[in-house]
């Protein structure tokens, strides 16, 4: 398996790979901000739940 | 048999619609000067292009149909707004939608009047901003046949856009987006309509789609529109 | 009877948290079959040497573009009927997976066409239907975004996807129109003659893969979307990961 000639992909190497890697590259980053967006919901209410006690203790 | 008598209310939908339409014209013929922006719009943006292009009359014919229809576009879209917008600020509108006329004739009533202020004029109008493109007589007829079909469609789908964001920050400018993908379809069959006529070839089956395009509007529209309202009412 | 109860958020959440690692997985088999299928099985094309191997990218994620579009119409009538929150919010989690496939779509039919057909652009009539098509998933999503009320947000955005869905085939057909009225580049998928069924089998296992991809992703999406609305609810306190967050000291 000649990785070179692979990589080169009949000279056309820039298209295609710029094909593949932009498909990996967006999914990965999707999944990423997905991921980002659960926990900080997730905090938001975590700190909600805090706030809360905290008024229910002080009155 | 009883006849109408002048002081029993009509239930029927289509007083609706005469009702709607007439108020919309009365309050439009009181801002006349408003409803001529469009059209000075029109003609500006128009004549930008010979300028920006350059004056060679064979360049300017190719591009005379693709210009003046996106021309008319824009024209439109800026007047959108009009339909609902001061209905909606002044509690109009929210009135309208739970009177005793059905919300769909009332939606088509205002459509109408706003094609008779806006498209049909533009559309009349255009042939003759057409002429500084050198196109020939019988281009910018068919030029004016197609703004006359394809106008109501733009307002149908304009008054869409413009339901779903009444009141909305920065509404005009999100109704523009939402409208004018929807708008694609009238352009390619308008200019086809003139391009067609300029190679020499029918331009009746572009029309033909277009007159379509209005039917199917007319059918589906108004009820779409009205359920809209509702949406941004509640 | 069953299934109603997965319609309110709070039993929807864990159900869908325990769905996406399954969807996830399959997702990752299905690409890495058919990324490896398409690369180093498939021959070279006779015509196009080896640059053609890009459609196992820009088929696939064109027809989940189509796909995820109709998907949204299909929630968007549930949830103008039965009024249920969760088929909208639905719509509100597929929206940007179905944008980013289109983008992909565009990017990668570009990167074809330069070599291929000499330009990155060659407004052939199923790259404007896709650019068309990019513009409704970004006018939904402004939509969604510009209103404040949720309920409200929630219709809209359904109603514009549906009065979209119509639209589609009407715009799909008037692209076609235009560009037999152009004659634009004629630009073919299928490479002039039958595919090889290496090729045809990567591409459906590549689209599979997508397709597995975006109901992992948008059901984790929904999830953080239900946890934003239901910030408020009691049955979200009860939350694993949450309960298992420290105390700020």
């Amino acid at each position: 398996m000649n990785w070179a000639t692979f990589f080169d992909m009949g000279g056309r190497g820039f298209y295609v790979w710029g094909s593949f890697g932009a498909f990996l590259l967006l999914i990965v980053i999707e999944i990423i901000l997905v991921r980002l967006r659960i926990h900080r919901a997730q905090v938001d209410i975590h700190e909600k739940i805090i706030a809360d006690k905290l008024e229910a203790s002080n009155t | 048999m009883t006849a109408a008598s002048p002081n029993k209310p009509d239930f029927q939908p289509e007083s609706g619609f005469i009702v709607a339409c007439k108020r919309d014209l009365k309050l439009a013929m009181r801002s006349r000067g408003e409803l001529a922006q469009a059209f000075v719009f029109f003609t500006i943006v128009v004549s930008l292009f010979p300028i920006a292009i350059g004056p060679e009359a064979l360049i300017l014919k190719r591009v005379a149909p693709g210009v003046l229809w996106v021309c008319a576009l824009l024209a439109v879209l800026l007047t959108l707004p009009r339909i609902f917008q001061q209905d909606y600020l002044d509690a109009t509108l929210e009135q309208l939608a739970l009177s005793r006329y059905p919300l769909a004739a009332i939606v088509g009533g205002k459509m109408l009047a706003h094609w008779l202020t806006t498209g049909l004029p533009l559309a009349l109008l255009a042939p003759v901003i057409g002429l500084q493109y050198s196109l020939e007589a019988r281009e910018l007829f068919i030029l004016m046949l197609g703004l006359l079909l394809g106008t109501p469609v733009l307002t149908m789908l304009g008054a869409m856009g413009a339901a779903l964001t009444l009141g909305v920050r920065g509404g005009a400018m999100l109704m523009a987006l939402l409208v004018l993908p929807l708008y694609i379809p009238v352009l390619i069959f308008g200019t086809g309509a003139v391009e067609s006529s300029m190679a020499g070839l029918d331009a009746a089956a572009n029309l033909y789609l277009l007159a379509a395009l209005n039917l199917f509007g007319i059918i589906t529209i108004p009820f779409a529109v009205s359920q809209a309202i509702k949406i941004s009412l509640d | 009877m069953s299934l109603f109860k997965y319609s309110a958020p709070s039993t929807f959440y864990p159900l869908a948290g325990k769905l996406v690692p399954w969807f996830g997985t399959l997702a990752f088999l299905l690409c890495a079959t058919g990324l490896y299928l398409g690369l180093f099985v498939a021959p070279e094309d006779f015509q196009q040497g080896e640059v053609y191997r890009i459609i196992f990218i820009h088929v696939p994620t064109a027809w989940m573009a189509m796909f995820i579009y109709l998907v949204m119409a299909g929630y968007a009538v549930l949830s103008l009927i039965y009024q249920t929150r969760l088929s909208a919010m639905m719509i509100e989690a597929l929206a940007p997976t179905g944008a980013l496939f289109t983008a992909l779509a565009l990017w990668t039919g570009a990167l074809w066409g330069k070599p291929t057909w000499g330009t990155y652009w060659a407004w052939d009539a199923r790259m404007t239907s896709t650019l068309i098509l990019l513009f409704l998933y970004i006018g939904y999503i402004a939509l969604v975004n510009a209103i404040e009320d949720k309920k409200r947000a929630d219709k809209a955005g359904a109603l514009l996807v549906l009065v979209g869905s119509v639209n589609v085939p009407i715009i799909y057909f008037s692209v076609q129109w235009w560009n037999t009225l152009h004659q634009g580049a004629s630009i073919s998928v299928s490479q002039g003659n039958k595919m090889a069924t290496i090729m045809l089998v990567s591409m459906l296992i590549m689209a599979l893969a997508c397709w597995m991809y975006a109901i992992a992703v948008s059901l984790c999406r929904v999830r953080a979307i239900i946890l934003t609305r239901e910030k408020n609810a009691t049955w979200v306190a009860d939350i694993a990961e949450i309960k298992g967050m420290k105390e700020p000291r």
